[in-house]
């Protein structure tokens, strides 16, 4: 491999690493600034940019306006979305914890994107906004030509990093800036207005954002998904800034840029640059994190815990879930094969939100990589099945304990990092495997030089499962099994310390509970549970392809289980159905399925915002107060034995 | 007989800020200790260097005559050292039964597997610690409460649920840091009473920091001052009460003079 390294791209090489780097700078200016005076980390910020560009795209481009004028709208239009994130989605979260303001910017995200692909179609071809030429000029005394365009992009993201670095340095408004990000209500207190504040920081930075679109654009792939996912390396350079430092941010910046890009001197793998990254996130928030490390954390206020029931009604739950099962046997007994699909697609899927109620639900931790375990499962069944032959039982066991495994080396890292932080790396796992590990030709050696492989439906008892009908059942077996297994967890042991470790692992620590190890046990059960989901999948579909495991469905899973409510296992059937039938829903009425992203994310916001347990919690809830249960304990209050009536001598006057 | 827990010149600096510097005590079997100071002393830095969970201390903690160093807190507790803690760490989503039952948990020989399947055994040992829990909660006269969240009783029965909970590891030594903050007169009392019958029943050494020089000189044997991270005295309630030095500690040199 090394025979082919040519020295001589070095030069130029380095020119595209810089470039790239400013490109990144720019996308983490707005994102520093917004974190840095609201506390907020803006998963929205990409979706911002990159909306902000197509209406660029749509006034220079279709409209036929000068560039100039092109920017200048998106530059309104980014500062117009960050004052409506703001004043209408976050402001009314004031003293709700970190994670559910990212949460809502998830919905943006989602909300954006998808609006975005409806007007501009997600996969045409769109032309770039060209602020300058691209041509350029010889950087003297070398061979290595210096695009204008590059050139520019650097210089903008300079001045605006060290631009508003000045501000907040020098000026009274960067001071009560500055006042705001370290303590609101001290802010408060000496007359500074917080909510202005807020706002402005927001608007700047999403203005700068829509900059930073307008200058990507030329640069990369110009359509809704890649210039929303930027952002993850933004969050890079941020994070060796330490989310606060703009200059740090910059120097970070430059670095991921060119580490991105040297290693194509060496490899012609275009995911090379991705696995960098990756190893780049790792290394940062290890760093980061390292014991004794204080990094610069907003604590809200508000802590938002919800009280665990002791005990549901249980001849109700018994109904409730009778009903539901028989429903759930009979009903698609009547419908076509292809409902019937849908049916046990739904449950499987069940069993990806599952697997966040155990995560998220218990631990606390969010993941955005759950359709990447899944894709462990389905892979290795596919690769086992469909390319070694072997047959399916092994092969999804096989799938099940390999998800178990990266799931626990994911939870390795993931030890140290609780809410926003966990949030990045699990995002730089999706895309590292959607990047690198399931990028067309990783898997080839390992299955005989094929990249997809077709799985039949295997046979259960001497039953096959070849039926529309029978497969379903089948899934709604082991999905039943599953959700049984996971309710068993929740009110045992396991349940309890998991959830006593997501309410204070200092406590939990010191009542004896090895939190280390509990953690990457959650991480293990959840990740078994979606490579479960992955392996089942395959004999459904009957294939197995990598863009059915994308971070996009790892996205609007975790969207779709915070909507339904992940606190509970009940959930995970309501979300797997939401999930599936909801697009179906959607081609039988005038809007389109592709409009589903979008519903989703404008529920998810407005959840978050009312009811932040979940619709489905919220139910149970009313149903608990209208059907209150029965004492826990039968005669668990009767006249406690009091022990507290020992004499104590009389009680001594000291004056210290 | 070593004592039960020994500091030997322990230091510990935060960035610039020593929170503790060569700080030495012996705390004997059956003992009930004070540790006083103002605020910002070193005292709730040194319970944390005992319960291990903040790393990186120089000097030696032995307990029972070995040193803790490389433990990690669950090992810790493990060792039946329990602690409570000054800004209230209670499990607060948890039922309070549930928080009594963590500890039980922790040192349970169920597993994932039995816990997954719900095995008979699980089942019949998670009974036998429920009754376990609920005999100390009956104990703390906390019984009524059973079911409520944690997180929504008043902060005087949430303190005593925090000892409760401290109280099911079965420790050897209890740590607990200012269990008389946020509690009415009344309460104190009652703390103090809970206290004693506490040592008498689980036969536990303590380690106690307040700020209320009543409940401390009432229930201590021996009594340590901090200030500024270094030990400025040591003995028996009634030498602290008469000490210059703490007074000054406390008061600053103007109120002494005065
Ligand atoms: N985790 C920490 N990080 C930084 N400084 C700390 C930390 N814990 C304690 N300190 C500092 O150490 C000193 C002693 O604090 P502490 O032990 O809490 O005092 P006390 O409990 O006696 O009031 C204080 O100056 C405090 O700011
Ligand atoms: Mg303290």
């Amino acid at each position: 491999m090394l025979a082919s390294v040519q020295w001589g791209l070095l030069p130029g090489f380095t020119v595209i690493g810089i470039a790239l780097g400013g490109i990144y700078a720019l996308a983490a200016i707005g994102l520093v600034l917004i974190y840095r005076v609201s506390g907020v980390l803006n998963f929205a910020q990409g979706a911002v940019s990159m909306f902000s560009a197509f209406v660029a795209y749509q006034v220079s481009i279709v409209m036929g306006a000068p560039a100039l004028v092109g920017l200048l709208a998106a530059i309104g239009t980014g500062g117009a979305l960050g004052y409506i994130i703001e004043r209408f989605t976050i402001r009314p979260l004031a003293g709700r914890s970190a994670l559910n303001k990212m949460v809502v910017t998830i919905g943006w995200l989602l909300v954006l994107q998808t609006a975005a692909g409806l007007i501009w179609k997600d996969t045409a071809y769109h032309a770039a906004v060209r602020l300058v030429r691209p041509s350029g000029f010889t950087f003297p005394g070398t061979s290595v030509v210096v695009g204008w365009d590059q050139l520019t992009t650097v210089v903008v993201a300079l001045g605006l990093a060290f631009g508003t670095a000045a501000v907040l340095r020098w000026t009274t408004f960067g001071t009560s800036m500055r006042a705001v990000a370290d303590d609101p209500d001290a802010a408060r207190l000496w007359g500074i207005n917080v909510n202005r504040v807020m706002a402005v920081s927001w608007i700047a930075g999403s203005a700068m954002g829509a900059i930073a679109g307008v200058l990507i654009t030329p640069s990369i792939n110009f359509d809704p998904i890649s210039l929303t996912i930027v952002v993850i390396d933004a969050f890079t350079a941020a994070l060796i800034g330490r989310l606060t430092s703009l200059p740090w941010t910059v120097v970070g910046a430059f670095f991921l840029g060119l580490a991105e890009t040297y290693p194509r001197i060496f490899s012609s793998n275009a995911g090379a640059g991705h696995a960098v990254t990756f190893a780049l996130v790792l290394l940062t928030l290890a760093i980061l994190f390292r014991p004794g490390a204080r990094l610069r954390q907003r604590i809200t206020a508000g802590r938002d815990y919800m009280p665990v029931p002791a005990t549901g009604n249980a001849p109700l739950r018994r109904l409730v879930v009778g009903t539901a099962l028989g429903l759930g046997i009979l009903v698609p007994l009547l419908l076509s094969g292809y409902y019937q699909y849908l049916a046990a697609d739904a449950l499987i899927v069940g069993l990806i939100v599952l697997s966040l109620v155990v995560l998220t639900g218990l631990v606390g931790q969010i993941s955005f990589c759950q359709y990447s375990f899944a894709a462990i499962g389905a892979f290795t069944v596919g690769s086992l099945v469909g390319g070694h032959h072997w047959n399916f039982w092994p092969a999804l066991a096989l799938g099940v304990v390999a998800s178990i495994g990266v799931g626990v080396l994911v939870g390795i890292p993931a030890l140290r990092l609780s809410g926003l932080f966990l949030g990045i790396l699990t995002i730089a796992v999706a895309l590292f495997f959607d990047n690198f590990l399931l990028a067309p030709g990783t898997w080839d050696s390992f299955s005989g030089g094929i990249s997809s492989w077709t799985v039949g439906r295997p046979s259960f008892l001497g039953v096959s499962l070849n039926g529309g009908y029978a497969f379903y059942l089948f899934a709604l077996g082991v999905f039943g099994v599953a959700v049984l297994a996971v309710w068993n967890l929740s009110r045992s042991k396991t349940g309890r310390v998991l959830r006593a470790i997501r309410n204070s692992e200092i406590a939990a620590a010191t009542s004896g509970v090895n939190v280390t190890a509990w953690k990457l046990v959650a991480f293990g059960i959840s990740a078994g549970l979606a490579g479960l989901a992955g392996g089942l999948l395959a004999p459904l579909i009957g294939s197995v392809s990598a863009g059915a495991y994308s971070f996009q469905q790892s996205l609007t899973v975790v969207a779709i289980a915070i909507v339904v409510g992940v606190r509970s296992v009940a959930a995970a059937a309501v979300g797997g159905i939401f999930l599936i039938f909801g697009p179906e829903l959607l081609t039988h009425t005038p809007v389109s399925t592709l409009w589903f992203p979008l519903i989703v994310g404008a529920i998810l916001i407005v959840q978050v915002i009312l009811t932040p347990q979940g619709v489905v919690v919220d139910w149970q809830e009313r149903l608990r107060k209208r059907f209150p249960p029965g004492p826990r304990f039968p005669g668990g209050s009767e006249a406690p034995t009091r022990v507290l009536e020992i004499e104590l001598p009389e009680r001594e006057v000291v004056n210290v | 007989m070593a004592p039960l827990l020994e500091a030997d010149k322990v230091s510990m600096s935060f960035g610039g800020v020593k929170a503790l510097s060569d700080v030495s005590f012996d705390l004997h079997r059956g003992e009930i200790l004070g540790l006083i100071g103002p605020n910002g002393a070193g005292k709730t830095t040194m319970f944390n260097c005992i319960t291990g969970v903040v790393p990186g201390y120089k000097g030696h903690i032995r307990y029972d005559g070995e040193d803790l160093r490389n433990l990690k807190p669950h090992h810790r507790a493990r060792l039946k050292i329990a602690r409570t803690f000054q800004n209230l760490e209670l499990f607060d989503e948890l039922s309070a039964l549930d928080n009594l039952l963590l500890p039980l948990d922790a040192f349970a020989p169920r597993g994932v597997i039995g816990d997954l399947l719900r095995l008979p055994m699980t089942v019949f040992d998670e009974r036998k610690t429920q009754d376990k829990a609920r005999s100390i909660l009956h104990f703390l006269d906390l019984g009524d409460h059973a079911d409520t969240p944690a997180g929504d009783l008043p902060v005087g029965l949430q303190r005593r649920l925090e000892i409760g909970r401290a109280l099911a590891l079965e420790p050897r030594l209890l740590l607990l840091d200012e269990p008389g903050a946020g509690l009415d007169a009344r309460e104190t009392a009652e703390l103090a009473r809970l206290l004693a019958t506490v040592r008498e029943r689980f036969k536990v050494t303590m380690l106690v920091v307040d700020h209320d020089m009543a409940l401390i000189m009432r229930i201590c044997n021996r009594i340590y001052v901090l200030d500024y991270g270094q030990m400025i005295a040591e003995g028996t309630p009634a030498e602290i009460r008469d000490d210059p030095t703490v007074a000054r500690a406390y008061l600053g040199d103007a109120a002494v003079a005065a």
